[in-house]
């Protein structure tokens, strides 16, 4: 197993630039995933790592040793497709051993290797099909063994789930999490399902256009993130952002928006008033901590009236799209809370779990 | 409008098998004259009215085409055109290869692939007193090399078209899986890359095979005994003295036959579809 670090490494095609100035040092046997939007660079950095792709600048490291002008082959890293890529013509015995072959290892150690990969996977029963006799989950099983086989320094996961239906996809991430755990290997996963992100990985790389935008454990990322894109990115329905005008009452900062004075105030810091341009500040507040109730429960006095748009119910939530005053506030609430489109409602936030943005660089702005 | 609806389809279903036997007759009218001229006696061949089903059989012109000589020059024609798609094939689907796969500007391929069909813009006539010369100067005239390295040269082309297509449409990410799998090129070629475009190969195999099975100028021009091959053997059956169509018609017949061994020894890679279940589901 092994530590793998970027240094610096950018990647231009032509006057595109896909991966700009990237750094990153992965531990051994740490599960990183590297997340973002299509054409973030997520791709080129693993198949920068894989040697399918040359860096423009930069540095990459693999246990220690600059593996630039290695080949791919000669890196000892394993590699999972989104389209999973098997070889077509070859059984899945065939498929799972290629790499082995290639590599002149006897046959019965390639057997061996094969039939426990096999046993890990559960397809031992599938070994002398072809591909095109299995089903898409059972074709990202073959994958998978294929690069398990190998007993590699490196997992390398481009998207493998994407192409399953939603239910298998839930339940391949449960087994990948279970397999890896098991084999404790270093893995480096890309995927663009902010799902898949959180509940996999030890740590989550967000990028944005070529550049890392965020570094860090899950729920510090979901918790604490240090701009827009990583807030919005992170989390399902996404964060709520409002722009806001910041106002003084009773010596208090508070927020509002065209009519509306939002149910939160805010200590009137100097520090936090320096960082705010202009007296206006993006809010950010997400779903679970925006509260929804019907006008008669709502006793607290800090709520603001609003108009329920939408009412999703999902089974054990709820999701409520609510119009205050013309913004749209995305709550989540309990599968007990009955609404109609069109009911009235009262809406109040969670100060606590408030996050404020400088709308002109979307960075994050510190309370306190 | 019921009745009108179903005479409409009665009537397109008859116009089709009307075009459809149209087309066939066209197609199959020329190699049934073609067998049964082989077949008259020699009374019935040039007559006018012709003589649509002979009245007596004869298999004598086949038994005067296959003797003497004529048995070597089939061996030519095999060895030549066997050797000649061979060659063709293997190194038209490397050039092609190395071509799809190639980090190249646009315009360099553009330029290298036009470069390439260059050679089969102009008719073949007008190098053809050139290229005897350069081959009676190496030394190689009447030779089987000459005419399978003519013929290589003329298929290649054609090949390397055709291949880049089929390399172009072979999912990137299983020669990824190969790389990253340890291959060295070659072993990519030859364990990845060429089974899954066994159908491309046959399909340009067995244009290989026909153009070299039956190409007539270069191999009159290039040969004279030695590495005689069966189309300018039948050329012979034509004189200011005589036109043998019989034995024409008779050596014409047998030569149909090995293509069709040959396309039908090839036709099952023919069929697509080996590299469906690679990439998504």
């Amino acid at each position: 197993m092994a530590e793998i670090v970027f240094e610096h490494v950018t990647k231009r095609f032509g006057s595109v630039v896909a991966l700009n100035d990237f750094n990153l040092r992965i531990a051994d046997r740490e599960f990183v995933t590297l997340v973002g939007p299509s054409g973030c660079g997520k791709s080129t950095t693993l198949n920068i790592l894989a040697g399918l792709e040359d860096p423009t600048e930069g540095l990459i490291y693999i246990d220690g040793q600059v593996v630039n002008d290695a080949p791919s082959g000669k890196r000892d890293i394993a590699m999972v497709f989104q389209s999973y890529a098997l070889y077509p013509h070859m059984t899945v015995r065939e498929n799972i051993g290629f790499g082995l072959k290639v590599r002149g290892m006897p046959r019965d150690e390639i057997e061996r290797r094969v039939q426990e990969a096999a046993q890990i996977l559960g397809i031992e029963t599938l070994l002398d099909r072809r591909p095109r006799e299995l089903s898409g989950g059972q074709r990202q099983r073959v994958a998978l063994g294929r690069a398990i086989t190998r007993e590699p320094k490196a997992f390398l996961l481009d998207e493998p789930l994407s192409n399953l239906d939603a239910k298998l996809r839930t339940q391949m991430r449960a087994d990948l999490k279970l397999l890896f755990t098991r084999l404790g290997g270093t893995v480096v996963y890309v995927t663009h399902d902010q799902a898949e992100a959180m509940t996999l990985s030890d740590r989550v790389v967000v990028m944005k256009d070529g550049v890392i935008q965020q570094v860090g454990d899950p729920l510090s990322l979901y918790n604490d993130p240090d701009n827009m894109f990583v807030a919005g990115f992170l989390g399902n329905p996404s964060m709520n952002f409002f722009l806001a005008d910041l106002g003084r009452e009773d010596g208090r900062l508070v927020l509002r928006t065209g009519g509306v004075t939002w149910p939160i105030t805010l200590p009137d810091d100097e520090r936090l008033v320096s960082q705010i341009p202009h007296g206006q500040v993006m809010v950010g507040i997400r779903p679970e901590d925006v509260t929804v109730r019907l006008p008669e429960q709502a006793t607290d006095q800090s709520s603001v009236p609003c108009a329920i748009e939408v009412a999703e119910h999902m089974g054990a939530v709820n999701i409520i799209y609510t119009n205050v005053e013309g913004t749209r506030i995305i709550a989540t609430t309990e599968s007990d809370f009955s609404a109609r489109s069109g009911d009235p409602a009262r809406l109040s936030l969670n100060a606590r779990k408030l996050h404020l943005f400088n709308p002109e660089t979307s960075r994050r702005i510190r309370i306190g | 409008m019921l009745i009108s609806y179903r005479l409409r389809r009665r009537l397109s279903t008859v116009s089709l098998y009307t075009t459809i036997g149209v087309v066939l007759v066209a197609i199959a009218f020329p190699i049934y004259w073609l067998v049964i001229t082989s077949l008259k006696i020699g009374a019935e061949v040039a007559t006018y009215p012709p003589v649509y089903i002979p009245s007596r059989i004869t298999l004598e012109n086949y038994t005067a085409v296959l003797q003497g000589e004529n048995a070597k020059f089939l061996v030519n024609s095999v060895i030549i055109a066997l050797s000649s798609t061979f060659l063709t094939t293997l190194m038209g689907a490397m050039a092609a290869y190395a071509l799809a796969k190639t980090y190249l500007a646009f315009w360099v391929r553009r330029s290298l692939m036009l470069w390439i069909l260059v050679t089969r813009i102009f008719p073949p006539i007008t190098t053809a007193i050139p290229y005897y010369v350069v081959i009676k100067n190496l030394g190689l005239a009447d030779t089987h090399i000459a005419v399978i390295i003519t013929y290589v040269a003329y298929g290649l082309p054609f090949v390397i078209w055709l291949m880049l297509g089929f390399f172009q449409d072979l999912p990137a990410d299983i020669e990824k899986a190969a790389i990253v799998d340890g291959c060295s090129m070659w072993q990519r070629f030859r364990q990845v890359v060429l089974p899954l475009t066994l159908p491309g190969l046959a399909v340009t195999a067995i244009f290989a095979f026909i153009y070299a099975w039956n190409e007539f100028l270069y191999a009159s021009i290039l040969t004279s005994f030695t590495a005689k091959t069966l189309p300018v053997m039948i050329s012979t059956f034509m004189s200011d003295q005589y036109l043998r169509w019989g034995e024409m018609s008779a050596m014409g017949s047998l030569m149909i036959i090995p293509v069709m061994i040959f396309s039908a020894a090839t036709q099952k890679y023919l069929v697509r579809g080996l590299t469906f279940g690679a990439v998504k589901g």
